[in-house]
């Protein structure tokens, strides 16, 4: 990227439009000028328009990433002068001795299924129900979307209370029905089913929106065919709707599986903002378990291991993600 | 185009920084004052008993700035203290240093100003010794000033305890759990009474009140020594364990994680009815139980009556661009007047022998805890409380041991489970925090 | 970092492209409404999706408006109380958490990283879409793959060691500057760009004499002013919900407003559950007053932004 005559034509160019009509009474040196510069211009503005967003993406994405590479071989403590090159010794640790590590990746794939999965279902319902004759679409499309006006921190305070073991709303009805109240923060399980709901409830009517508008662009002529042959609506949901939405689906599900897979203010909020992710990190999330160990222990390089496995743990999921749902949708 | 993109992002970010609060770097303000940032977890007391007016008259030449209100000292003050110390800015002139990790952060000389070398050494009889102690480094530097100790009582519910065929007059409730076996006894009885309460909140503020008593008894020893090598076998480690483990046989603990939004609501609701109590969490229960509760808490001497939780020094960062106001406003708020004035506003127990012999201070009652004498009940607990030394990894090792402990009330844990538990999370603490990896 | 990514966020990329020409908005609400009248039960699971989607947000005013004992008892209060004046002043003057602050703060933040994202895209966008230069492929593969890395915490570390040693901490510009640009954003133009720019204009444009800056400036700008707004909402309240790094880089003397309402629910000596509430929902006031005003665009953003490749 020549940046310098980029930034010449740019100013050239900013100086103002041509102030003669296209080379009438120009003269022929000055003409060859115009053209060099105009030729610059169509060659090298582009490198200058694009160059802001590779050049921030360099210093604030490309650059940290190497350097937490660096940072993941050496002891680095904040306090503890000096640092030493330990080889693998940070990855080793986080994978072999320190449990709560691989349990957060359990975690944070289980919530990651418990929360996508029924997620995408109901998003896909209520695509198909936003899809038909109704009347007052756009209000309809803005309730369900209404839940994303709330911040996740948002979210956790309300949900804490709803989930309450004591004093929450669920545990009152569970009560209330004869039933015995459940510890949601306790069991792996439950605090699982908690946090999904946190997510679910926030995301589910902005995936059904891109579901909706998916379905829009399925030519009409695919059902009234479908109709004519006699195949009920149902029918024609999975063997029209759902194989021409894959591609809609895949991404989706790419997408919800990285954000899925950086799950933390849902399950801190959870946990009065702790880190741990309960008393035995039963919903410690890995990147609870990342900033816990850069905040509460002053690791640098542990948490910068930990930083690089979590992006290897996300690309194979992308890539497993991608395989299921390439098959599910595939075989309708 | 670009220029003008170029000027309008610069243009914004030079805005950004200088609305983004911080002080000058020459530590003054515009109109040409010194001015002292006051970096503290919580209030201290300070703000409500008007400290920084009070000080600004009658020095008319310095700005006091307090900080730090509603912050948690380990998830968020600790962890930018030990960074701002690293780095040698941001620190702030005065510091407050929660008293588990006043060892460990005040044993780096490098990073704090030596009051003593400022002429503050003639201060000792402000403070009672132990807290004078632990203001001094290895080095022989001092460098913090004590503020208030950690007194402790127990706070009960007096209604919760009519109701289940208890004693509820303070001497009587004092003298039926004058020792642990005793507060076994009451809590068996609390418990067979068949009231839906809990007994005790939850168990780590119990646990680390046991691991004070006894360690302050005993050897001195916690989780870890002064080497960094665990000691979960000491006497006040296994006491303070076991004590939990066997009221959670009998079903006194309460599920209620401290601090968490259910132990607050708890409070109000009458979820549990017993909890240890420093001078501080009176001001705690008062808050988050609420008018509509005032007098069905009071307070009475905890068994083995002798305890410390919370308290705190004022160090003065070595970064600080005026040391020596800085020294003169950290030694001014921990004087017995100014203890005196925190204590009346918010009931942080004086470490200055002089402010616990002032009238104010013992002869206090707090009228919401049923005009209980805290000051009587509080000072008699600090009473020759030996110096308590909270080595290096304590924090991070608390933090483990106390997981464990909640899971054990959640059913995470069984109660033979605990011990081992215990033993790997705080070896992966030590490991983490310390100098392993 | 830079790569704002939540879960879900985005469009989907893989879609077909679709059949026709996109419709206006109001056109395709009617065009688009489907083939089949919907059946008793579709209309009672929206309607129950409907209220559960709401019900939260409606309890939050409950709780809000009401006091603290009503908040924690079971039965749960649902009707709104009177004490909404009480507790907005007592969230407001908290000395816990600085609302007003962190409001003006996130204002400040979430503003800059809007302008910043929504020029530098426009810029990208624009070049991506309609120029031709070498390795304009390559590059608009890096920015796709940019928009799926978790650079949020592959960089955490170290960026927040550079805000360190930059002594940084603290101050808005930490909290701004890794979000200066957005690989979604420039996708989200390029899209917007070959749609609403035909080639001829640009073309004609270049016979003139318009050097490039001048057709971004006089052609591409205002074509594409319509998706600039959509960008700019959507990046506002992704922004405007951005809790992890600002929590690494700021504190509670200089919050966002993501971090006061945690403080203000965290924080040791504060247990006012309604205040928390009234502050929590002071925190998403400017978001549902965006989303009041401009609903319409949102909900026509996400779903176009989902069909326009």
């Amino acid at each position: 990227m020549s940046t310098t005559t980029t930034t010449e034509s740019a100013k050239g160019s900013a100086a103002g439009p041509p102030q003669t009509k296209s080379g009438k009474s120009v003269p022929p040196d000055q003409r060859s000028w115009r053209l060099r510069l105009n030729r610059a211009d169509i060659k090298g503005t582009p490198y200058a328009l694009v160059a802001p967003y590779f050049l921030l993406f360099m210093v604030f994405g490309l650059f940290p990433m190497a350097y937490t590479m660096y940072a993941s071989l050496h002891t680095w403590k904040i306090g503890v002068p000096g640092r030493e090159f330990v080889g693998l010794q940070n990855y080793s640790f986080l994978l072999f001795e320190y449990e709560r590590f691989g349990w957060s990746i359990v975690n944070t794939l289980g919530m990651f299924a418990m929360a996508t999965v029924p997620q995408l279902i109901c998003a896909l319902m209520v695509a198909n129900a936003l899809n038909k004759r109704l009347k007052r679409q756009m209000f309809w499309r803005m309730l369900v979307l209404a839940p994303i006006v709330t911040s996740v921190v948002a979210v956790g305070v309300i949900f804490a209370r709803i989930w309450g073991q004591e004093y929450g709303m669920i545990n009152g009805f569970l009560e209330l029905i004869g039933l015995d109240a459940v510890n949601w923060q306790a069991g792996r399980f439950s605090s699982w089913f908690a946090i999904s709901s946190m997510v679910d409830w926030r995301w589910m009517g902005y995936n059904s929106l891109i579901f909706l508008a998916a379905m829009q662009t399925i030519p009409r002529q695919l059902y009234e065919a479908a109709t004519v042959d006699g195949a009920s609506q149902r029918q024609q949901f999975w063997s029209i709707t759902i194989p021409q939405l894959k591609p809609v689906i895949i991404f989706t599900a790419f997408i919800s599986s990285v954000g899925g897979m950086m799950l933390f203010v849902e399950p801190m909020m959870f946990d009065a903002g702790r880190l741990s992710g309960g008393s035995d990190g039963q919903f410690q999330t890995t990147s609870m378990v990342l900033v816990d160990i850069l905040r509460t222990h002053g690791n640098y390089g542990v948490s910068a291991a930990a930083g690089w496995l979590l992006f290897l743990v996300i690309g194979l999921v992308a890539a497993v993600n991608f395989l299921i749902v390439n098959r599910i949708s595939g075989s309708k | 185009m670009k220029v003008a993109l170029a000027a309008a992002a610069a243009g914004s970010i030079a805005l950004t920084s200088a609305c983004s609060g911080g002080g000058d770097d020459d530590g003054m303000t515009e109109d040409g004052k010194i001015q002292l940032t006051v970096s503290l977890f919580g209030t201290f007391g300070y703000t409500e008993a008007e400290l920084e007016s009070a000080y600004e008259a009658e020095h008319e030449n310095v700005d006091v700035v307090f900080e730090g209100d509603g912050a948690n000292w380990d998830t968020e003050v600790r962890p930018a203290l030990d960074t701002a110390l690293d780095t040698g800015s941001g620190a702030g002139d005065v510091v407050g240093v929660e008293e588990q990790a006043a060892v460990e952060l005040f044993s780096n000389s490098a990073v704090w100003t030596d009051l003593s070398a400022l002429g503050h050494d003639d201060k000792a009889e402000n403070y009672v010794d132990w807290k004078w102690d632990i203001g001094h480094n290895p080095d022989g530097n001092l460098v913090g000033f004590g503020t208030d100790v950690g007194g402790m009582g127990m706070c009960y519910r007096t209604d919760l305890f009519e109701e289940a065929g208890l004693p509820t007059d303070r001497a009587e409730v004092a003298a039926a759990w004058a020792d642990w076996d005793g507060f076994q006894d009451v809590a068996q009885t609390f418990v067979d009474s068949g009231i839906e309460a809990s007994f005790l909140d939850g168990p780590t503020q119990l646990q680390n009140m046991i691991l004070g008593q006894t360690a302050g008894a005993g050897d001195g020893e916690l989780y870890v020594d002064a080497e960094g090598n665990l000691t979960l076998d000491s006497a006040a480690t296994t006491t303070a364990v076991q004590t939990v483990l066997d009221l959670h046989e009998i079903g006194a603990i309460g599920p209620y994680v401290s601090w968490s939004e259910e132990w607050i609501a708890a409070q109000a609701q009458g979820g549990y009815a017993v909890m240890p109590c420093p001078g501080w969490m009176t001001g705690v229960i008062e808050t988050n139980s609420g008018e509509e509760n005032a007098g069905k808490w009071d307070m009475a001497a905890a068994p083995g009556v002798a305890g410390n939780w919370g308290g705190a020094w004022l160090g003065v960062p070595a970064s600080s661009p005026h040391p020596e106001e800085a020294a003169e406003l950290a030694a001014w708020l921990t004087a017995p007047e100014q203890q005196v004035k925190v204590f009346e506003a918010v009931g942080n127990f004086p470490s200055s022998p002089a402010a616990q012999a002032d009238p104010a201070v013992a002869d206090a009652t707090n009228p919401y805890f049923s005009d209980a004498p805290t000051g009587q009940i509080i000072g008699a607990s600090v009473q020759d409380f030996p110096a308590l030394e909270y080595g290096t990894l304590h924090t991070p090792v608390k933090g483990a041991v106390e997981g464990v402990l909640n899971g054990l009330i959640d059913g995470t844990y069984s109660a033979d489970d605990v011990w081992d538990a215990m033993q790997s999370e705080a070896e992966n603490a030590v490991e983490l925090s310390g100098g392993g990896l | 970092m830079t790569a704002t990514l939540n879960p879900a966020p985005a469009p989907a990329a893989g879609s077909k492209p679709p059949k026709r020409k996109k419709p206006k908005q109001h056109q395709e609400v009617e065009s688009g409404a489907g083939l089949f009248a919907p059946s008793m039960m579709t209309r009672v699971g929206l309607l129950a999706v409907g209220v559960l989607s709401v019900f939260p947000l409606y309890w939050m005013v409950v709780i809000a408006s009401t006091t603290t004992s009503n908040a924690s008892g079971f039965p749960p209060a649902l009707l709104p109380g009177g004490n909404l004046g009480r507790n907005l002043e007592q969230a407001l003057t908290d000395p816990n958490a600085d609302l007003l602050l962190g409001l003006r703060n996130s204002i400040i933040i979430t503003g800059t990283v809007t302008i910043s994202v929504v020029l530098i895209s426009t810029l990208g966008g624009f070049a991506f879409a309609k120029l031709k230069f070498k390795g304009s492929k390559v590059l608009m593969g890096t920015v796709l793959f940019t928009m799926m890395v978790p650079l949020q915490h592959l960089g955490l570390v170290p960026l927040y060691m550079v805000m360190i040693e930059l002594g940084w901490l603290d101050t808005l510009q930490a909290a701004i500057l890794p979000f200066l640009v957005n690989g979604f954003g420039i996708f989200m133009m390029r899209q917007y760009c070959i749609q609403s720019v035909p080639d001829e204009i640009i073309e004609a444009a270049r016979i003139d004499g318009a050097s490039t800056l001048g057709i971004w400036w006089r052609i591409v700008l205002p074509a594409l002013r319509p998706g600039m707004v959509v960008l700019a909402l959507l990046t506002f309240m992704l922004n405007w919900n951005e809790f992890l790094w600002p929590f690494m880089v700021l504190s509670g003397e200089n919050p966002t407003v993501q971090l006061a309402i945690r403080q203000l629910s965290t924080a040791t000596w504060s247990a006012d559950l309604s205040m928390v509430f009234t502050g929590t929902l002071i925190s998403i006031v400017p978001i549902a007053v965006l989303f009041v005003i401009f609903g319409r665009q949102i909900v026509g953003g996400i779903m176009e932004g989902s069909t326009k490749s």
